[in-house]
């Protein structure tokens, strides 16, 4: 196959993976303009649009970024897919970069095309239970502000939370995995609490402690604490035995051996469990805001749920899960910086 | 120098290997500035010994002494070197070196470490590889690297397991070249640094030693002297007939020996 014909392949199946995406949502704009809807007490749909044109840029930058890195990873990777897929052997080089990105597009916009046809058009859903999308999405331009408040004032309680939980059970774990003594009487007593759930303790923990602010970042300790703390004293047992016979050859004092050879050795260990850890303080912080809370997402959630308002809960829903995605990122993007050796 | 007295040794913590004993009564002697090399199958006993010279394991009977005094622990006038490096991989090479030196030489500043660290890794050929970690390195250059660093930390004694063992027959060769060259660059033979070096390849053992120790499962079989001139061209002349001759007796030898492969219990730990 020549250069030129190589070419026009990848631009064809360039232009249709860009196609098919971009006519269901012509499909959906359509339906949300200009089919008449049943259902009553429908906002005006601005809000709804303008999260689709969020999401399709969104899309684009992404589609765009993968192509060109596609384009710069070399003709050699196109060229090892077609070998292969005339070979009949399906192989993950055969699957081009853009093809992901594409079939989640016609993913959303297929379900957002059935809850818009569902629910405002036909109104076969729940009147009250099943919102329209243009009143949830109507949500964030009336209450953004609110929103934006809620998130500030949940990630304060998440951060201080998982700074505090992350930081103690690092160092603790440090010098309870390293010294016998310590071992011997932490381990034991940490296997006896570590499996209680914080979450199920946390109506005792509220009413025990001072203000509810305190008692939801010690939710949020107390999760990501036991697990970090545990495994920080199980990765230091299992520490590679030629990277400790080579320390002991040097004499390092304590502190040195500590801060200087397994702290660093478990830094990826860290971050790897760093990303389950914060979804799970995520969601034992949310729980925590369910109880009781004046302010959060959680409580957002909940306040909307108990006023029957559930298009303010869905919307609720959408940023609690664009959040966590953001968080997610940002996770990874410090694990790929720092443990570049790993 | 270096003495061992009826020394025994036995993993206790392995159930089934209780009954027997990795080595048993060793008594032997290292002289100061002496290049030995211990030889001999795998499984029997090589690195343990090594393991117990360099204080990682205490002996469950009899006494090792260096100098009069006897090893209980890592001492401080001892290096060494793994077979699979064990470098800090979060460190990059100069790193590695330089927190060696550091920890080694106390009161040393930061620019001095540097600047040794970068006189050893021009010894070992890395001059150029100072910023690159462990995980960025062929298997020749991180045992380059491991051996400047065994070399920064100015011990008296250097102990070698088996460290070409994993490297291409170039890189072998070379390190080999490097190791002997580092070794006479102290012109008077008294005051070189003791290196013991352990092996499971016979050549390599001729190729280096002034004196190999050929081991048998659970002892020493043999001592045997190796009276070849340094630096070592071991292809040509009547010196290459004369480490053809070593090499064959030395072969032979080892084929006599009993395979421990072939015995109901091998103890565990590192072969």
């Amino acid at each position: 196959m020549n250069k030129k014909q190589l070419a026009s392949v990848s631009s064809f199946s360039g232009f249709f993976s860009v196609f098919i995406p971009h006519v269901l949502l012509a499909v959906l704009a359509g339906i949300i303009l200009f089919v008449p809807k049943k259902k009553q007490l429908l906002h005006a749909p601005g809000a709804l649009l303008a999260a689709l044109l969020v999401i399709e840029l969104l899309f684009l930058i992404h589609f765009l970024m993968q192509k060109r890195k596609q384009n710069r990873g070399g003709r050699s990777g196109a060229q090892s897919g077609i070998l292969s897929s005339t070979d009949g052997i399906p192989s993950s080089a055969a699957l081009s970069y853009t093809e992901g990105p594409r079939d989640i597009m016609i993913f959303v916009w297929l379900i957002m095309i059935l809850w818009e046809t569902c629910t405002s058009v036909l109104d076969l859903a729940h009147p009250v239970l099943v919102p329209a999308p243009e009143n949830v999405f109507f949500t964030f331009y009336e209450h953004w502000n609110v929103m934006l408040l809620n998130i500030a004032y949940s990630m304060e309680l998440l951060l201080a939370g998982m700074i505090i939980g992350l930081t103690l059970a690092v160092i603790l774990g440090l010098f309870c995995g390293w010294i016998p003594r310590l071992k011997a009487f932490a381990y034991p007593i940490a296997n006896v609490l570590a499996p209680i759930p914080a979450v199920v303790i946390s109506p005792y923990l509220v009413s025990l402690m001072p203000s509810f602010r305190s008692a939801s970042a010690l939710v949020v300790v107390l999760g990501v604490f036991w697990p970090q703390f545990l495994s920080t004293i199980n990765r230091i047992g299992s520490i590679e035995p030629e990277i400790l016979d080579s320390a002991r050859m040097l004499h390092l004092r304590t502190p040195v051996m500590l801060f200087r050879i397994l702290l660093p050795y478990l830094i990826p260990g860290i971050l790897t469990g760093l990303k389950v850890t914060m979804t799970t303080s995520v969601l034992m912080l949310n729980f925590a805001e369910l109880m009781g809370a004046t302010h959060g997402m959680g409580y957002y959630i909940q306040n909307s749920i108990t006023y029957a308002n559930y298009a303010h809960a869905v919307a609720g829903i959408i940023v609690i899960g664009v959040v966590v995605t953001i968080l997610n990122r940002i996770v990874g993007f410090i694990q790929k910086k720092l443990i570049r050796w790993h | 120098m270096i003495t061992l007295n009826n020394v025994s040794f036995s993993y206790a913590d392995n159930e089934q290997c209780a009954c027997e004993q990795t080595l048993s009564s060793l008594s032997f002697q290292i002289e100061s500035g002496e290049f030995l090399c211990i030889a001999g199958p795998s499984g029997c006993g090589k690195t343990t010994l090594l393991r117990l010279l360099a204080g990682l394991h205490m002996p469950t009977e009899g006494k090792i002494l260096v100098d009069g005094s006897p090893v209980c622990g890592p001492r401080e006038d001892m290096a060494i070197v793994f077979q699979d490096y064990a470098l800090f991989p979060w460190m990059n090479a100069h790193k590695n070196v330089q927190f060696c030196i550091r920890q080694t030489h106390p009161g040393i500043s930061a620019s001095d470490a540097a600047a040794m660290a970068d006189r050893y890794l021009e010894q070992v050929g890395m001059a150029d590889a100072g910023n690159k970690h462990p995980y960025q390195m062929s298997g020749g250059m991180r045992q380059r690297v491991a051996i400047a660093r065994a070399l920064a930390m100015d011990r008296k004694i250097l102990l070698l397991d088996e460290p070409f063992g994993a490297l291409d027959a170039r890189n072998r060769t070379d390190l080999q070249n490097l190791l002997e060259t580092l070794w006479c660059a102290e012109n008077n033979p008294a005051k070189r640094r003791t290196i013991v070096f352990v092996t499971h390849d016979i050549q390599e053992a001729v190729r280096l030693a002034d004196r190999i120790i050929l081991m048998e499962p659970g002892g020493i079989a043999e001592s045997i002297p190796v009276p070849l001139k340094r630096p070592r061209t071991l292809e040509d002349g009547p010196a290459g007939e004369q480490f053809r001759q070593i090499r064959r007796s030395l072969t032979d030898r080892l084929m006599e020996l009993d395979r421990p492969a072939g015995r109901a219990c091998r103890c565990g730990g590192p072969a």
